[in-house]
């Protein structure tokens, strides 16, 4: 009977397959042949354009930049979100679910929306910054704009709800009674928590940790918007290439390597999780 | 009574933070905005008129990416369960690596999306008569494309919580295969189900850049409609659209929650 | 004799509607796609432009992509049939659009009403729709209170007063091209030297970029920026919401004032290259470029329609009107600029 599940995931496998081979090679071609502007294409293979990117500083920082930024963004959201999750789980309370909807519904705003209100509550005179200046955290008025925590805020309030909404669901598959039971053997409850709760949890939040991770990896809109032409990833740079410039070989090179370096990324910790789960079984 | 007042505090933190913004925009939609020139916050005085004066073809927009992502989340979680239960339940070698390229679609950046799939679509254009450039499905194949990734994530995460002795056993007392499924494992995975086709529905609904390549004549999504005239046709009703987008999905949320009763369901969820 | 005058009268009836019907040609059965602006622009076009042409029977399409992803859009249809007839781009795509031979000639006998138009506004490839008059919006009340000076030149964002306090247009607006030449050639060097602008760009303390009209009147507002690197349209709706902001045309060497100019262009292979040229006529129309002008901020390239904004104060305070200004404003040699300014720009940010 196990044999046969896997035939359930050729038919999505085969469709996503086809759209990610069919569209990505026709586009990431181009990457292989020079680049003659307005879309066109040299006639001899070259890897020149590879040899561009990988030798210019400008290109390895801006890949630097998001793959880091990608990761505050992971922790971050894992930070703030895993414990309202948790918190939202556990709420013996009415109002649980609709905190959740809540947190889902502030998602369905656009970036292109609420960095008008980031705009409003980062002003020099708003509140804010008037309350920071005066308890002295800060000596100039702060502001999201142009930085890179900036970026990284935005990007927060896409990935927040997803992650809280999903682990909010892998939370209560976890029984209270397991919690209990380390309870009343003494343990202190945030040793529970620790030991208990979030290794149970872990599979939920790796996977979940790197739809975030991939997601923010790819991500324009915020990246633009919020980091104000200051904080230039990777796809900023590829949307300038392609857009501005309408040259899709190097727009092609980048966005390949954005891709191989995402998947290495992805492969690598999934081979990093599977050697920590491995030591824990021989120490357990 | 610490730990109470310790996960309030904390509550209160967070969702002070994801909800600022919102707050802005949703107080300068009442305000008159004449005194300041963009966002009047807080509102100098109360007035509902931006939101009489949502224009026409905003709401049409609206009502557009409405239906594309419905579409898009509705496929998305066709496909995407099955894919998860393949994945977690088959025991492929390589399944993990098949989890990743699952997500590859993710991390390309909207704008190669849309380029890759305008040429994509012509050559298939072709081939065989097919209206995909310019088309709502055309659009919602894309949207498909990155929204896919959520739910095969997410139900992939319930499912590694849940093991299968439930099954088992209702295999066991003599429940066919199809309402095991329906009875026993929908209900486990549905929270994953759920958050997957939330956020793929969300994908599709806020997606700008692709929508910017695939939209065609006289059909623009509702993200499209906002950016461009936030450029220079600026007026508060933007924001008292939103504020009513915050409100309305919030009670769509809430519905949905109760009628597939995931609060209910979940306390029995896979007690392994 | 009386015979003889009713023939002639006849034959002249016949000349007089022979005439109408050359002056008032006819489209029925005739679609027209034009890719335009979005977000209420196109709206406006068909208002004042595509229902001249729905008058005379024809129909009228609009592929809301603006003009990059309008080019995007001929490029991935390179060598099938193209999306669309008419195009409308701005100044920094139309060399690309140029370029990459996606435009047919346009027979300017087609389009009398380039009699209002100056000579650099129309060639064989692309007539002018509209222009914007780029510059610096600043706040007089900030400029004021710490006793700067009104600028006049791009170079005078650099004053260390203003550090922190430079809103730059963002490279992916179509403006950014036009504030790097200005600054370039007020600093001695040129369309195909831009480096001087782009030291320019890197020396002053810029607080961040914008990509969003809206958002940047809101900083300017709130006074996290005093002063913007914007066009004239903005201005003139901020002083209208009674924002303290005034506008500076940058003198660039013996030019007071920089042009943006939008164009429209026929696809090659078009169909309907006679209902494209009554369109694009139609579009450099005085009345119709007025009111285009007045609903939307842009400046008319028709002389007649420009004099005509005279009569509004807020509009003739700030904008440069009359023939002389208009011919003494700085243009962008498109096809001598340094084509990789972007990624020029980029690093210069970066540093």
């Amino acid at each position: 009977m196990t044999a046969r599940w896997h035939l359930l995931m050729w038919p999505p496998l085969l469709l996503s397959l086809a759209l990610l081979v069919g569209s990505q090679s026709i586009f990431l071609r181009g990457s292989f042949f020079a680049d003659l502007r307005v879309g066109r294409l040299g006639s001899e293979l070259t890897l020149q354009n590879y040899w561009r990117v990988a030798s210019d500083g400008f290109y390895l920082s801006a890949l630097w930049l998001t793959v880091r930024l990608s990761a505050l963004v992971v922790v971050f959201t894992f930070v703030l979100g895993y414990p309202t999750a948790y918190i939202l789980a556990r709420m013996r309370s009415v109002w649980a679910p609709l905190l959740l909807a809540l947190l889902v519904a502030t998602s369905f705003v656009t970036i292109v929306i609420k960095v008008l209100g980031l705009v409003i509550l980062f002003s020099p005179g708003g509140l804010l910054n008037v309350s920071l200046l005066w308890l002295g955290l800060t000596d100039q008025p702060v502001s999201l704009r142009g930085t890179e925590f900036g970026v990284v805020v935005g990007l927060m309030y896409f990935t927040i709800g997803f992650f809280v909404l999903l682990l909010y669901g892998v939370v209560r598959t976890i029984p209270r009674s397991l919690e209990q039971a380390a309870q009343l053997l003494g343990a202190p409850r945030w040793r529970v928590f620790w030991r208990v709760v979030v290794p149970l949890s872990l599979p939920g939040i790796i996977t979940s940790a790197l739809v975030v991770f991939n997601l923010c990896m790819g991500a324009f809109t915020s990246a633009a918007l919020i980091g104000a032409g200051r904080i230039l990833t990777l796809p900023v740079l590829i949307q300038r290439t392609v857009m501005l410039d309408a040259r899709y070989a190097m727009g092609a090179t980048l966005a390949a390597v954005l891709l191989l370096c995402g998947l290495a990324i992805n492969l690598i910790s999934i081979l990093a999780v599977g050697r920590l789960k491995a030591a824990r079984r021989v120490v357990a | 009574m610490m730990a109470r007042a310790l996960s309030g505090t904390w509550l209160a933190l967070v969702f002070g933070f994801m909800i600022a913004p919102l707050v802005v925009v949703a107080g300068a939609s009442f305000g008159r905005g004449g005194r300041t020139a963009m966002i009047d916050f807080p509102p100098h005085e109360l007035t509902w008129q931006w939101y009489l004066a949502i224009p026409g073809d905003q709401v049409q927009a609206l009502a557009l990416s409405i239906s594309l992502a419905l579409a898009c989340a509705l496929a998305a979680a066709l496909l995407g369960v099955p894919a998860a239960l393949g994945i977690v339940r088959g025991d492929l070698p390589g399944r993990r690596a098949i989890a990743a390229l699952f997500r590859l679609p993710l991390q390309i950046p909207a704008v190669v999306v849309g380029v890759s799939f305008l040429q994509l679509y012509y050559i298939v254009g072709d081939v065989i008569e097919l209206p995909l450039v310019g088309s709502f499905w055309g659009l919602a194949l894309a949207h498909l494309f990155i929204a896919l990734p959520y739910v095969v994530g997410s139900v992939v995460a319930i499912l590694n919580r849940f093991n299968m002795r439930l099954e088992e056993a209702a295999l066991v007392l003599g429940a066919g295969r199809w309402s095991t499924f329906r009875r026993v494992t929908l209900p486990v995975i549905m929270p994953g189900v759920f958050a997957g086709a939330v956020y793929a529905f969300m994908v599709s609904f806020s997606d700008l850049p692709v929508a910017l390549f695939l939209a065609g004549q006289g059909f623009v999504t509702f993200p499209v409609a906002i950016f461009q005239s936030l450029d220079y046709d600026f007026s508060p009703s933007m924001l008292a659209l939103s504020t009513l987008i915050i409100v309305f999905s919030f009670v769509v949320m809430v519905v949905v929650q109760r009628s597939i009763g995931l609060t209910n369901l979940l306390h029995t969820g896979g007690a392994g | 004799m009386m015979r003889r005058l009713t023939i002639a009268m006849a034959a002249l009836g016949v000349l007089a509607a022979g005439a109408a019907q050359a002056q008032e040609p006819r489209f029925d059965g005739v679609t027209l796609r034009v890719a335009t602006f979005g977000g209420g622009w196109d709206k406006a076009v068909h208002e004042f432009i595509g229902v001249e042409l729905e008058k005379r029977g024809g129909k009228v399409e609009y592929v809301l992509a603006p003009p990059r992803e309008a080019l995007a859009q001929l490029i991935a249809a390179r060598g099938r049939a193209m999306p669309f007839d008419v195009v409308e781009m701005s100044d920094n795509t139309w060399v690309d659009t140029f370029e990459g031979k996606f435009l047919q000639k346009i027979d300017l006998s087609k389009i009398p009403n380039k009699k209002d138009l100056e000579t650099f506004q129309y060639d064989d490839w692309k007539v002018a729709s509209w222009n914007t008059q780029e510059g610096m919006i600043y706040d007089t009340a900030k400029f004021k209170a710490a006793g700067i000076p009104a600028p006049q030149h791009y170079r005078d964002m650099a004053d260390p007063r203003l550090a922190g306090k430079v809103l730059m247009i963002d490279v992916s607006q179509a403006g950014s091209v036009h504030f790097l030449v200005g600054a370039a050639r007020d600093a001695g060097g040129s369309d195909a030297n831009l480096q001087p602008g782009l030291d320019l760009l890197s020396s002053i303390k810029a607080r961040s970029y914008w990509k969003l009209g809206a958002e940047a009147l809101t900083l300017l507002e709130t006074g996290e920026a005093w002063i913007a690197t914007m066009h004239a349209g903005f201005a003139i709706q901020g002083k209208k919401k009674g924002m303290p902001v005034a506008f500076a045309h940058p003198v660039v060497g013996t030019n007071r004032g920089i042009l943006k100019e939008g164009w429209l262009g026929i696809v090659r292979d078009s169909k309907v290259k006679p209902a494209a040229e009554f369109f694009i006529n139609a579009y450099i129309d005085s009345e119709a470029q007025e009111k285009l002008a007045l609903k939307r901020g842009v400046v008319p390239v028709n002389k007649v329609a420009r004099a005509a904004l005279d009569k509004d104060p807020v509009l003739k305070d700030t904008l440069l009107l009359s023939d002389a200004d208009v011919r003494n404003t700085m243009r962008v040699d498109w096809q001598k600029l340094d084509l990789d300014y972007s990624e020029k720009w980029g690093r210069a940010v970066a540093k």
